[in-house]
């Protein structure tokens, strides 16, 4: 059963987006689309609930699957607003190794990380968090390496058991940052391990992406972007 | 009742409370996979002399190692708990700490095998309590280990040095995300197995069959010289050969990993797909090595 937040409510435009991506005849552009927007609601959520100033230095991390779509939403809409990210990309390797799913691992095979010492907030945004493994993984990673107040954990839609799961997984003094911000909480998966009505299955194949390790040869457009820009200063 | 055949019917009862607590005890997987590296680190050359059990029909019953190698204890039995309150109790009580490791002790001593007792306990409390007041016929057989549980599998790795350290021997790298990775492929391979007298080798080689798991190798072979000329010709790309793996690195922002073991047929293919499409930058190299 489907709980959406206040915020979901009072907006039918978020609504809609939701619907659309659990729709399976929704084409792979507008599903893109539905994300991207999603993506500058998040931000918008984030602006309007966590009292960023223009000046707050931010550290946007995400899956390399998320990073054309979701990301470039925030990304933008936190842009429009003078804030200016630095932006981290993850390729991980998403497992259940030897199909026990009690224990999935999603270690980083590859990464895109610009400067980020001085964070002082820490944006990591996923499109669906389910097992919150990756999300784990990457955050695990990242805050080994930079110390930041505050953490928003953002994403369209949950698992009812996510936020609790994932702070368990953290000390407390690393959990106490946390704030999520999401707009729908799903309580249901189906033997595949896809939360229903979660984002209408299977990301990848939403997306128009390889599943499996082949996903991991995609370069979203985004880094490919920054990587030029960077090289042309 | 006569005592034997009170002593049989505990023993059964303790049997099936096992068997259920086994299902749902993270601590009790957490150990045994704590046990198991430790013995991949120190016997990966005699890993076929060595098997492992969980839940064993005995009075120490937890957890079981039976180890062939010359010199070495040839039978441990652990019994973990994780209890805040916990005593040794009477040697002549049923269901005690101190009948339990008495009887053991002494069924073992007439099978004339080398052995050893381990009584393992997740709070440092009650450790040092049980160390304080171990009875003198034990001190010559039982130890008493301190492992603390630190409540998953992940915060394990983060807090607990003894399990992180040992995590870190055996894994190509030190990264987080590596280290768990390692560690749930051994819980996976050791969950495939029916824990009864599994061979250690049987439970390396499912873990090494899989390259994510960044489990060092022992032997591997170089890179192919061929590959590492293309390699060094890529502006701005630099690599490593790290414990049999090969790392990587562009500019300052790039880095990754990739996850088969030199020598494998996964890492042999990449090699080849490399001297197929002699990569000369960053961009075609890329989707060839993720």
């Amino acid at each position: 059963m489907r709980k959406l937040t206040s915020y979901a409510i009072e907006s039918g435009q978020i609504r809609d987006l939701l619907a659309k991506l659990v729709d399976g005849s929704t084409g792979i552009q507008e599903y893109k689309s539905c994300f991207y927007e999603l993506g500058m609601a998040l931000s918008a959520l984030i602006w309007r609930t966590q009292a960023l100033g223009d000046g707050t230095r931010v550290t946007l991390a995400c899956s390399s699957e998320d990073a054309d779509w979701l990301s470039k939403g925030i990304l933008d809409d936190l842009q429009s607003r003078s804030v200016h990210p630095s932006l981290a990309v993850f390729w991980n390797l998403r497992n259940d190794p030897f199909d026990n799913r009690q224990y999935p691992v999603a270690p980083i095979v590859k990464s895109y990380i610009e400067s980020s010492e001085t964070t002082e907030v820490l944006i990591i945004c996923k499109s669906i968090i389910s097992t919150s493994c990756v999300v784990r993984t990457n955050l695990t990673y990242l805050i080994e390496k930079i110390n930041p107040s505050r953490i928003f954990i953002a994403s369209p839609v949950l698992m009812g058991n996510a936020i609790e799961s994932l702070k368990n997984e953290f000390p407390k003094a690393i959990s106490e940052k946390f704030s999520f911000l999401y707009f729908a909480e799903d309580n249901e998966v189906n033997q595949a391990g896809e939360v229903i009505p979660g984002i209408g299955g299977s990301v990848y194949q939403r997306l128009g992406l390889e599943s499996g390790p082949a996903k991991n040869k995609y370069v979203p457009e985004i880094v490919k972007e920054r990587r030029t820009q960077k090289a042309k200063l | 009742m006569k005592k034997s055949l009170r002593i049989i019917r505990y023993l059964d009862h303790k049997l099936a409370g096992g068997l259920i607590n086994q299902r749902g005890n993270d601590y009790e997987l957490c150990y045994a996979i704590y046990q198991i590296m430790k013995l991949a680190d120190k016997f990966p050359a005699q890993a076929t002399l060595v098997s492992l059990s969980a839940q064993v029909s005995a009075f120490v019953d937890d957890f079981y190692v039976k180890n062939l190698v010359a010199g070495e204890i040839e039978e441990s039995y652990y019994q973990l708990k994780t209890s805040a309150r916990l005593s040794w109790g009477k040697a002549t009580k049923i269901g005690s700490l101190n009948f339990d490791f008495n009887t053991q002790k002494n069924q073992l001593l007439q099978n004339k095998v080398t052995f050893e007792l381990v009584l393992v306990v997740a709070i440092t409390k009650v450790h040092a309590s049980l160390r304080k007041k171990q009875p003198a016929s034990l001190k010559r057989y039982c130890t008493i280990e301190n492992f603390p549980w630190a409540g998953s599998m992940t915060q394990q790795l983060a807090s607990v040095t003894s399990f992180k350290e040992i995590a870190e021997r055996l894994c190509a790298f030190p990264d987080a995300d590596k280290l768990v990775s390692l560690v749930s492929h051994f819980v996976g391979a050791w969950a495939m197995t029916n824990r009864q007298n599994v061979p250690l080798d049987q439970i390396l080689q499912m873990v090494r069959s899989r390259g994510m798991a960044f489990l060092r190798p022992g032997l591997h072979p170089p890179l192919d010289p061929t590959v590492a000329g293309i390699l060094d010709a890529i502006p701005g790309f630099g690599y490593q050969i790290v414990n049999g793996y090969l790392a990587w690195h562009f500019s300052n922002t790039d880095q990754g990993y990739i996850p088969h073991v030199l020598g494998s047929a996964e890492f042999r293919n990449i090699e080849a797909e490399i001297l197929l499409k002699h990569p000369a930058t960053f961009t075609d190299i890329e989707t060839i090595i993720s």
